[in-house]
């Protein structure tokens, strides 16, 4: 039976208040674990990106999510990714209506894509900040040795890393090889799928579910959308479906390359402390 | 029009992409990952076009209407 290093108890509770303080507000599970400038970091940067979104976008997110409740109450919004800033994106929704739905012309708003990718990049950074707590928490619960010629990297920067461009968590963990292959093979899988779909796919209102998936490539996808975005289909393209599909997976791929550099950073991590700790797995 | 062969290497390449992530996430050693990705690269794809033949035969003789 193999066996694997995991954080104390204490910790782990630790951990998992700092995800759920993030996922109500991201910045508060940084707040509570005492790291304040990380708070102000990624609750500036998420309520930011969302509240300009939503107003370049004339509030037509509104248009994709759905109200679910008991006996006639609207207890949650449902709308993804932005609801992984959850609070806010629930306080928005029921302030504020899309513009669009009360008559407003589409045309009425120039920079709709723009305002999408950043009220999306908000909810994706929210649930990426939650991460990044969960690694400040265990960094504090489990300091590395001070003899350590270099210090590893935490687990949530490694995850936070893989959003900016796959296999850069891994290339910081020191697994090179991993981070190469990862990296071109998700990259490469979302650049062929938008090629095969004449870089006009990556477009939520005509595909607003694999939109979801595609917002989770990290920031060469949203680059990607917004260089791409005044491009339009002018026929039904044959591979458009194959397009689509590999466009979207490359995204959820993303989270899974993401899970794992945090995962082997967080095996590092636990390995350089004094009093790691040896559980069976 | 699609073209067989070329759906068959976007299959092929799609495949690769699956074994090349689920082999990352499952094993840490580079030797490990490249067997990985041989088998799982392998079990994948042979699973699809033996769905696709199943489909492509179903729907040509015991679907198709008399």
């Amino acid at each position: 039976m193999p066996s694997t290093l995991a954080p104390e108890a204490s910790t782990r509770e630790r951990i998992l208040a700092a995800v759920g303080f993030s996922i109500l507000i991201p910045g508060l599970g940084h707040f509570v674990g005492e790291r304040k400038g990380w708070a102000m970091f990624w609750f500036a940067t998420c309520q930011i990106t969302l509240v300009l979104g939503l107003i370049l976008a004339g509030f037509t997110q509104l248009d994709y999510g759905r109200t679910f409740g008991v006996g006639g109450t609207n207890l949650i919004y449902f709308l993804i990714p932005e609801g992984g800033n959850f609070l806010v994106t629930q306080l928005i929704a029921r302030m504020y209506e899309s513009l669009e739905y009360r008559g407003d012309y589409p045309d009425a708003f120039p920079f709709r894509n723009l305002g999408y990718i950043l009220s999306g990049m908000s909810g994706v950074l929210a649930m990426f900040s939650a991460a990044h707590a969960a690694g400040q928490a265990l960094a504090k619960g489990h300091p590395v040795r001070s003899d350590l010629a270099k210090k590893p990297i935490t687990p949530g920067r490694a995850a936070v890393l893989t959003l900016l461009f796959p296999g850069l968590g891994h290339w910081k963990t020191g697994r090179k090889f991993k981070a190469i292959l990862l990296g071109g093979a998700v990259l490469g899988l979302f650049l062929l799928g938008m090629a095969l779909g004449d870089f006009a796919d990556f477009n939520r209102q005509r595909h607003p579910y694999y939109w979801v998936g595609q917002m989770f490539m990290g920031v060469p996808g949203w680059l990607t959308s917004l260089v791409a975005s005044g491009r339009n289909f002018h026929a039904v393209l044959p591979y458009q479906d194959a397009g689509l599909l590999f466009t979207t997976s490359a995204g959820f791929f993303n989270v899974i390359v993401a899970l794992d550099a945090f995962h082997r950073a967080e095996h590092d991590w636990l390995s350089s402390g004094p009093k790691s700790k040896e559980v069976e797995a | 029009m699609t073209n067989p062969i070329v759906m068959l290497l976007l299959l092929l390449v799609f495949s690769f992409v699956l074994a090349a992530v689920l082999s990352c996430y499952r094993e840490d050693e580079k030797s490990a990952i490249i067997r990985g990705i041989f088998r799982r690269s392998l079990v994948f794809s042979v699973s699809v076009i033996g769905f696709a033949a199943v489909a492509y035969f179903t729907s040509g003789f015991v679907l198709f209407p008399a």
